[in-house]
């Protein structure tokens, strides 16, 4: 794709291929993130969008392609088989992180263990500096007064804020939000939306997989419209949302404003 | 049902210690009734005589101390073991899998009585090593609850969200901090009920080490019912030892398990 060139890209995805079966999902996918951005994926339900990220996150294998983080390889597939990956592969979990649509905090921990967990077992950082820190991101987003909550005890939105807190904590360049606000009762969609805007504005570096247009043309840096397991165009929210270029993205957009 | 949940409320277990109160008084005025009937020549002709239970008990309470560390220990063992078969199951490996599996199906399809057997006169023949009689049938027990604990925690694990596991991947945990950390507290919870109810077994299957003289509730049932040739109280008190000690359990562990679901409901 055609990135500004103003650095090299946090995630760099080349060809990238994947069938499910006979189903071919991704179809030779290229994306590339710089730090700083805010990249909206929108398109179809069954797209690809989930599968992009999931991809890049490594928890699925791939056909065809190459990812890069930060210009190193970290993982390829040339045979159409088997991904080698690249030496770099143990930084992936340093380098980026995922929020789910399903509600995925750990339902027998409290908000505060829920978030201490990474930064506690995975970056071993001393205890008194865990405990500041999901101190911290729990009141980023909103949450200070339910640090011993347990998750049952929380509302849809709060439970997503949630999960941005525990990513939040683990303090990585990149965050995957795919469909965060999907499973959500409208009335909390918006209170999500709000935490990932306060930090696309702080400069995080954000792919957020949406069907939420206002979020898209407010927040977005740069939009990307896939179909059927390719990327159809992308461009600068004004660009895209309001003059497509392809029939096929005037038709989304056409069906979900509706 | 009333009652019930407005003592649940209290934060006190009192549920289970009422429980248990009444099931103590209740034994206590069977117990009464037993002794009053021996000595009433009621209608069949077998002459009850509870009293001379009374002696022997301290040498029955001293057979109940062995069979509950013997049932602790080999819970203990047969759990950890339970998730090592539980992981060894579901393993990406097809040699291990099948392996896995074969133990499986021979502990749960075979005679528990066999196995003790076994362990205990087949294994010296077959290694040479003689363990003593309580580790040996310890050993047993373990291996046989490690096959069904096996099971249990694999159907508890294959019951969590495929994105919890993601969700714990994706934070950075490796696949033993997953393990440790998401799948294991979560099935746990999941397979509570299971897990009691193999366990309250094993607290009754281990009346089988008695047939290796292993000096346990029922083998000092035996013992005392030779002593005193009255059977029939000796072995009902026996049976309502078992029962007593049993009962409660299943109480508090139907308690813990609701206070899990009210606390901890799973994601939904
Ligand atoms: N595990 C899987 N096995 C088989 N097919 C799958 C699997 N996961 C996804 N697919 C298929 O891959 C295609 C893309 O799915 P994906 O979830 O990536 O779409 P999406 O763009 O995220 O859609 P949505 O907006 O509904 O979330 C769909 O046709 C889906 O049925
Ligand atoms: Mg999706």
């Amino acid at each position: 794709m055609t990135d500004s060139a103003s650095g090299v890209p946090v995630v760099q995805v080349e060809g990238l291929s994947k069938s499910f079966g006979k189903v071919q999902v991704l179809d030779s996918v290229d994306v590339s993130i710089q730090r700083g951005e805010t990249l909206v994926v929108i398109g179809p339900s069954g797209s690809g969008k989930s599968t992009l990220c999931r991809t890049v996150m490594g928890l699925e294998t791939f056909s065809a392609g190459k990812i890069s983080l930060k210009g190193e390889l970290y993982a390829e597939c040339t045979d159409g088989k088997h991904v080698t990956l690249g030496s770099d592969h143990k930084r992936r979990r340093l380098a980026m992180g995922m929020v789910f649509q399903q509600y995925t905090l750990f339902p027998q921990l409290s908000l505060r263990k829920n978030v201490e967990l990474g930064p506690s077992k995975v970056l071993h950082l001393p205890k008194q500096v865990v405990r500041e820190r999901a101190e911290t991101v729990l009141a980023r987003v909103g949450l200070a007064d339910k640090i011993d909550s347990y998750p049952a005890h929380l509302s849809g939105g709060q439970k997503q804020r949630a999960a941005i807190a525990r990513e939040l904590a683990m303090d990585r360049g990149l965050i995957m939000f795919d469909e965060v606000t999907s499973a959500l009762d409208p009335e909390l969609v918006h209170e999500v939306l709000q935490v990932m805007r306060e930090l696309a504005e702080a400069g995080a570096t954000m792919l957020v997989v949406t069907h939420e247009m206002g979020f898209a043309r407010n927040v977005a840096s740069r939009v990307i419209f896939m179909d059927h397991g390719s990327i159809v165009e992308s461009g600068p929210p004004g660009e895209i949302l309001d003059h497509p270029q392809h029939a096929r993205t005037r038709a989304f957009l056409e069906h979900i404003m509706s | 049902m009333n009652v019930g949940s407005r003592l649940r409320k209290s934060g006190i277990p009192w549920l289970p210690i009422l429980a248990v109160l009444a099931l103590v008084a209740g034994l206590a005025a069977l117990w009464l009734v037993l002794i009053a009937l021996g000595g009433s020549h009621s209608a069949v002709t077998y002459q009850w005589d509870f009293a001379v239970v009374g002696p022997y008990l301290p040498a029955l309470l001293q057979g109940l101390v062995l069979t509950i560390q013997l049932t602790i220990v080999s819970i203990t063992l047969g759990m950890i073991l339970g998730i090592t078969v539980a992981m060894a199951r579901m393993s990406s490996i097809t040699a291990v899998r099948v392996v896995t599996t074969l133990y499986i199906e021979i502990m749960r399809g075979t005679p528990a009585l066999i196995q003790l057997v076994w362990v205990y006169y087949a294994l010296p023949v077959v290694t040479g090593i003689q363990l003593p009689a309580f580790e040996s049938v310890v050993l047993a027990f373990t291996l046989n609850l490690g096959a069904f604990y096996g099971e249990a925690f694999r159907s508890g694990i294959q019951a969590i969200p495929r994105e919890q596991v993601e969700a714990g991947d994706v934070l950075g945990l490796t696949y033993l901090q997953r393990m440790r950390y998401v799948i294991i507290p979560q099935a746990f919870r999941i397979v509570l009920p299971v897990l009691i109810s193999i366990g309250i077994s094993l607290f009754k299957d281990t009346s089988l080490v008695s047939t290796l003289g292993v000096a346990d509730l029922l083998y000092q049932g035996h013992l005392v019912s030779d002593l005193t040739y009255r059977p029939l109280e000796i072995f009902t008190t026996v049976a309502l030892i078992y029962f007593v000690v049993a009962f409660p359990i299943t109480l508090i562990m139907r308690r813990y398990e609701l206070y899990l679901h009210r606390h901890l409901a799973a994601v939904k």
